[in-house]
């Protein structure tokens, strides 16, 4: 599979920007990148019960954050097709450490992480946490924790604290078990719906 | 109506020009209407009313002395452009290249009622133009190449002229963008991004001739704003991730004839090829991709060399790798080489020196001296002495983790580990550099240089290549560090020693160039799409417009009418502001 190749046996390629690739490599690597995932996932590679996960995530109400097939609230990422889009060690991650790894903003002019949490006083004693939604130089927008939207002028703020590592979701390392978390990871890459 | 009373009217003054073409003289008289109806605003000040400024040579017309507009811009003109702040004659505004606009009506004052006075959607990216503006008519350059002269009051075009590109046309390593034209007496120059030199008449945008520069199948591509100087058009040349040999090209303005090429690497047998090692001078790269400057006394050009190739592997090419990342000042009658300074030896980061680099007449050191100023893609910040090539100052304006320092000739002290290698090597700044293509700033009133800056570091690799000819020709790569692990900034240098005075930060690195002006401002862009102003003096914001695309592009200032206008390119329109004018029409 040549576009497969382009990517992973190439060190050159490995190794070069994408405005150095030709015409040819760009067309034979997105139709590998779109091919990744499509293949279903056997049950006998999950690490737990998909549907105990379904259950637990039910339970813990992480449906007040996530969408999955249209329902849900919009915190956090959409995860109708997340198991498309993410592997088994970064969902198991995300659920242990959920600011570790954020991910990064491809509109290049809104370059930075997704999901970063941050933390703003302003000059007329407000104080927003909540997750950075836009920025540039003289403006943030900001989404608080009670679901609502800031506009901000940088000239009035009296600090901004950009939280790297932290999330708005909770880690679930210490209220659900290994049994429980690998169940829920399960249940999340059986997640490949949409279009 | 202005408009009969014109067309009835004929010209009184003899230094006028009859207008020989009939569709030219519609664009001219429907351009003189326009301006017969403005009318004061009444804050603005100074304000002629009804008056007509499409003038000649800067003259002023009186009040119904409404005359065409014959395009002529003489070479004289082009030297004496700091005495028509009005235009903006050429890519870097001034053969000095200072970028500073002598206007003062937009000032720390008045500049937080700028306000949009119109837009020109030009639909495609990346515009990285500088507009030319001239007695009222301004050229932008479009993606991939063509030209638009445009009603520099309205907004409205009068022509376009646009290349006919082969299928396939190869940019290799860079966007397909062109950042402006040139022009001298009646005709319009641009490069073509398959290496061509087209002339245009001003007036139509019709071809005068066309020459081909160099083989776009070997990785050749023009995206630099020709130089006009006393009867020739100077021209730069892409290709240096193309393992492209290098050169810098004189044209006869009247015929497309080459006058001379002078060569960035030297050939066999010549001083400098003993810095390459076997053939490698063949394969060597030094583009020469940005419009440099020009001193009409001593007559020479001063040009930024572009990096040895391949990029990121050095191996093959042992030795300093002259005149890559280098300064030189060639003679502009024989293209004969008078000096050079190289800031980057061997350089393994793709840091080219392709940099404005700025004429400054100024007193150094207790003398009257003609200097040369230059904020490098490596991080260091250079003055040199511009008739001799001396070394003068050369100190960092931005994180660097390549050099302990400069020795006293200048040459970079590399930290040792610093070059790229197969698992990765971690260096400020990345290969975008400290700055880049897009344009710093000089004012003669505050004695600083502005400059844009880029905080930003890359893992760099390195790889083995082969040259084949019009592929990549690289040798390695780089991996940015990114987002929030990056910086920008304005910086403002002291000119003489490069001392930070002060800094305005950006969220992120920025990819857009500054202006300075009489009016106590600098001018900026970010790649969030924030157009600003600053204050020249302390840096402060004055004034801001969110353009809703990232500024690619350096800002230009011109006059019209005794209205001064700022412009600037972002996203895939040019943006034109004025002060208050909601409708330069109605205004």
């Amino acid at each position: 599979m040549r576009q497969r190749s382009s990517i992973l046996s190439d060190q050159r390629a490995a190794k070069r920007g994408l405005w150095q690739i030709t015409g040819d490599d760009v067309r034979d690597i997105a139709a590998y990148v779109w091919s990744l995932g499509r293949s279903d996932v056997s049950v006998a590679e999950l690490p737990g019960d998909p549907d105990e996960g379904a259950a637990l995530y039910a339970s813990m109400d992480c449906s007040s954050c996530h969408i999955i097939d249209g329902a849900g609230g919009t915190m956090g990422p959409v995860l109708t097709n997340i198991g498309r889009l993410r592997g088994i060690d970064h969902l198991r991650e995300a659920l242990l450490d959920p600011g570790a790894t954020l991910p990064e903003n491809p509109v290049a002019s809104a370059a930075g992480s997704i999901y970063l949490l941050v933390s703003v006083q302003t000059r007329d004693g407000r104080r927003i946490t909540g997750t950075r939604v836009n920025e540039d130089t003289f403006t943030i927008q900001v989404r608080d924790e009670e679901d609502m939207f800031h506009s901000i002028r940088k000239d009035d703020i009296v600090s901004l604290q950009k939280r790297f590592g932290e999330s708005l979701m909770p880690s679930y390392a210490d209220t659900v078990n290994e049994g429980g978390i690998n169940a829920l990871v399960a249940y999340l890459a059986t997640l490949r719906g949409g279009s | 109506m202005k408009i009969a009373h014109w067309a009835a009217s004929a010209p009184r003054d003899r230094r006028r020009r009859r207008v020989r073409l009939g569709g030219v003289y519609v664009v001219a008289l429907a351009l003189v209407a326009m301006t017969s109806a403005a009318v004061g605003a009444p804050f603005l000040d100074p304000e002629p009313t009804g008056s007509i400024t499409y003038a000649i040579g800067g003259a002023q017309q009186a009040e119904g002395e409404q005359v065409p507009v014959p395009i002529s811009v003489p070479y004289d003109r082009l030297v004496n452009a700091v005495a028509e702040p009005q235009n903006w004659f050429s890519y870097n505004g001034s053969y000095a290249s200072t970028r500073f606009s002598p206007l003062d009506q937009i000032n720390r004052d008045n500049v937080a009622t700028l306000r949009p006075t119109w837009v020109y959607q030009i639909g495609r990216s990346p515009v990285e133009t500088t507009p030319v503006v001239v007695d009222g008519i301004m050229y932008v350059t479009e993606p991939p190449t063509a030209v638009s002269a445009i009603d520099a009051r309205t907004g409205r075009r009068l022509w376009r002229w646009q290349a006919r590109l082969p299928p396939g046309v190869k940019s290799i390593g860079f966007p397909a963008a062109n950042r402006g034209i040139a022009i001298l007496d009646d005709t319009v120059y641009v490069g073509t991004l398959d290496a061509y030199l087209v002339a245009l008449d001003a007036k139509s945008g019709a071809v005068r001739w066309r020459t081909h520069v160099a083989d776009n199948d070997l990785g050749h591509a023009i995206t630099m704003a020709p130089l006009a100087i006393d009867g020739k058009i100077i021209v730069g040349i892409s290709g240096g991730e193309a393992g492209i040999r290098g050169f810098l090209d004189a044209y006869d303005a009247a015929t497309g004839e080459l006058l001379w090429r002078f060569w960035t690497i030297p050939d066999a047998g010549e001083p400098g090829v003993e810095t390459w090692g076997g053939d490698s001078y063949k394969t060597g790269a030094g583009a020469t991709w940005l419009t440099g400057s020009y001193d009409p006394e001593l007559n020479l050009l001063y040009w930024g060399i572009g990096n040895p190739g391949p990029d990121w592997n050095g191996d093959a090419r042992p030795g300093d790798n002259l005149y890559t990342c280098s300064v030189v000042a060639v003679d502009a009658d024989t293209g004969e080489l008078r000096w050079y300074f190289q800031f980057t030896p061997h350089d393994t980061h793709d840091w080219d020196a392709n940099q404005i680099p700025v004429l400054i007449d100024a007193e150094f050191g207790g003398r009257q001296r003609k200097l040369l100023a230059l904020a490098n893609r490596n991080a260091f910040y250079y003055v040199l002495d511009r008739e001799s090539g001396e070394f003068l100052v050369g100190t960092p304006y931005s994180r660097q983790t390549w050099a302990e320092g400069l020795d006293e000739n200048g040459r970079p002290i590399v930290i040792p580990g610093t070059e790229p290698s197969e698992e990765g090597t971690l260096v400020w700044p990345s290969l975008q550099g400290a700055t880049n293509w897009f344009s710093p700033s000089y004012s003669p009133l505050t004695e600083l240089f502005y400059v844009p800056t880029r905080e930003m570091g890359a893992v760099y690799y390195k790889a083995d290549v082969d040259y084949e000819a019009g592929q990549p020709f690289m040798g390695g790569g780089e991996q940015a560090l990114r987002g929030d692990q990056a910086e920008g900034s304005v910086r403002a240098l002291d000119m003489r020693t490069g001392e930070l005075r002060w800094e305005f930060d950006l969220k992120s690195p920025p990819w857009a160039g500054v202006m300075a002006t009489a009016g106590g401002l600098v001018f900026g862009g970010s790649d969030e799409g924030n157009f600003f102003a600053l204050n020249d003096l302390t840096g402060e914001s004055l004034w801001e417009f969110q353009t809703g695309g990232s500024v690619h592009a350096n800002p230009i200032s011109y006059m019209i009418d005794g209205r001064q206008y700022v412009a600037v390119a972002s996203g895939g329109s040019l943006f034109v502001f004025g002060l208050g004018a909601a409708s330069a029409a109605r205004r």
